[in-house]
């Protein structure tokens, strides 16, 4: 009866299921372990939503799930009930300490069935994994059971679409040597499992990262483009160069420019119109603007929040360029409108040294010649054969960082006592 | 991998020292209570880096951090440590 109500729900709720939760899923190694679990295991999982259950009946589909539930859930309705009841759920009432529920999921684990566990024991709304309670280890230990690790980022709106890694299998008995683990044991276990969790939602950020965007999001990004070049007629943008190389900017690499106007987008899009440009931008743009923020972003911008280390956002820019993307960057974090070069920032080589990729400085002149603006591109900085695999000290960071100002410093200087248009 | 306090300050310095922001700092007098910003001298970027670095060493993964998060060392080795331990 239950299996048939499970399977029913499936075949039934799938288009529902399949545009609600648009779900990705990502492996530790395929090859290992895939969506197919075949013999008896505790998935052990992240909790960030209610919904994570049933997301999971999606990943894994060929198997009947049993999940662990909290007796808060059980309090809610009798038709909540009922489904709990026919999808197979084992209550746990941690009000009352009872401890049945290890005998009823031993039982199930004995019939090789398959049992979820979120061992936080409530939704983590922050984001972080949160402390582990320790029973499925016992469970797992007393039925020799392979914990499957997975990670969701719980995102379930319809634009992102829900995130899942799955782990290699942990055979919790290869660390233990005897049959009565300790209760140090038993801790120490957890943490395992726990710190792999932890480490799953790390590989699952970076396998995002290298995800390129869609189709859609793509032609959005090129019309975009097409409009941007539009603004050409009216800047006329006459790059200055030593070498054309420079121009060609090719597979990833980070643009630096100094900032003088919000039209300095234009005039270096216009510049290297080959290429679709990411570009940094501060939270002031986006921020209570909401439908600016979705043609912003859709237009490969990236929000950076200059109030705090915004980890996040270098995070994006590092994915982007890792996709072999272009990064367009102010160092100076603000516009400066009277004509002097601010000091630099040190995001930029950050990321530079971080991603090892080359950086490209340029010049945009407040003056106009003929009605042209006058934009310098200048030599390519090499940060990608600098540092091999160490990280730079933060002296070495500073010390390109002031290479970079001092290169655009001479553009300016160049600029400031030109007349007529020459090379640099 | 489970790691104690001490270890990750342990671990923590040797980041300190990689990172090299101050070379006149003596690196054996930095206690738990040694603050970021004043004691060792850590701007907005140096605190990025660190993060990137610490990272990178404890395999954690970390969401935005307010500037005021982390004022000494302690606040840094408690943010490893609840990140690893729970």
């Amino acid at each position: 009866m239950r299996h048939f109500l499970v399977w029913l729900a499936k075949i039934t709720g799938w288009p529902i299921y399949f545009f609600m939760f648009r779900k990705k899923v990502y492996y530790e190694n395929r090859k290992i372990q895939g969506r197919n679990i075949k013999k008896r295991a505790i998935i052990v999982s992240n909790h960030r939503s209610i919904k994570d259950f049933v997301l999971y009946l999606g990943v894994f589909p060929w198997r009947f799930i049993h999940c662990l539930v909290g007796e808060m859930v059980y309090q809610k309705n009798k038709l909540l009930n009922f489904i709990l009841w026919s999808i197979g759920a084992v209550k746990v009432d941690r009000q009352i300490h009872d401890l049945t529920f290890m005998s009823k999921a031993e039982s199930l684990l004995e019939k090789e069935k398959v049992l979820l566990v979120f061992p936080e024991g409530k939704l983590s709304l922050n984001g972080r994994v949160d402390k582990f309670y320790e029973s499925y280890v016992l469970l797992a230990l007393k039925t020799g059971s392979p914990i499957i690790p997975v990670y969701t980022d719980g995102n379930y709106s319809f634009k992102k679409g829900a995130n899942v890694i799955i782990g290699e299998p942990i055979d919790l008995r290869d660390y233990v040597n005897s049959d009565n683990p300790t209760k140090e044991e038993i801790t120490r276990l957890n943490k395992i499992v726990r710190t792999k969790i932890i480490y799953l939602g790390r590989l699952l950020e970076e396998k995002k990262g290298l995800k390129k965007p869609n189709i859609f999001r793509l032609l959005f990004w090129d019309l975009g483009r097409i409009l941007f070049y539009f603004s050409n007629f009216r800047y006329r943008v006459k790059p200055i160069y030593k070498d054309k190389k420079d121009l060609k900017v090719k597979g990833k690499s980070i643009i630096i420019s100094n900032h003088s106007s919000f039209s300095d987008v234009f005039i270096i899009v216009d510049t290297f119109w080959r290429r679709r440009l990411n570009i940094l931008a501060a939270e002031i743009v986006f921020d209570n603007h909401p439908i600016r923020s979705f043609f912003l972003k859709g237009l490969g911008c990236i929000r950076i929040d200059r109030t705090k280390n915004d980890i996040d956002a270098i995070r994006r820019c590092q994915n982007a360029l890792n996709r072999g993307g272009a990064l367009l960057i102010f160092p100076e974090g603000r516009i400066i409108k009277d004509n002097t070069l601010s000091s630099f920032k040190q995001g930029a080589v950050l990321l530079a040294v971080q991603t090892k990729t080359d950086i490209t400085p340029t010049y945009i002149s407040p003056k106009k010649e003929k009605g042209r603006t006058i934009i310098y591109v200048g030599e390519r900085i090499k940060v990608s054969e600098m540092f091999g695999d160490k990280l730079p000290s933060l002296e070495e960071i500073d010390l390109i960082s002031n290479t970079l100002y001092d290169r655009i410093n001479k553009m300016k200087e160049i600029d400031d006592g030109r007349k007529d248009g020459r090379n640099i | 991998m489970v790691e104690k306090m001490e270890e990750i300050f342990n671990k923590l310095i040797e980041i300190l020292k990689n990172l090299a922001f101050n070379k006149e700092l003596d690196y054996s007098k930095i206690t738990m209570d040694s603050r970021i910003v004043e004691d060792i001298g850590l701007n907005s970027i140096g605190m990025l880096y660190m993060v990137i670095a610490f990272e990178k060493e404890f395999q954690i993964q970390v969401h935005n951090i307010s500037s005021d998060l982390f004022v000494t060392v302690r606040d840094v080795v408690k943010f490893i440590d609840e990140e690893i331990n729970g």
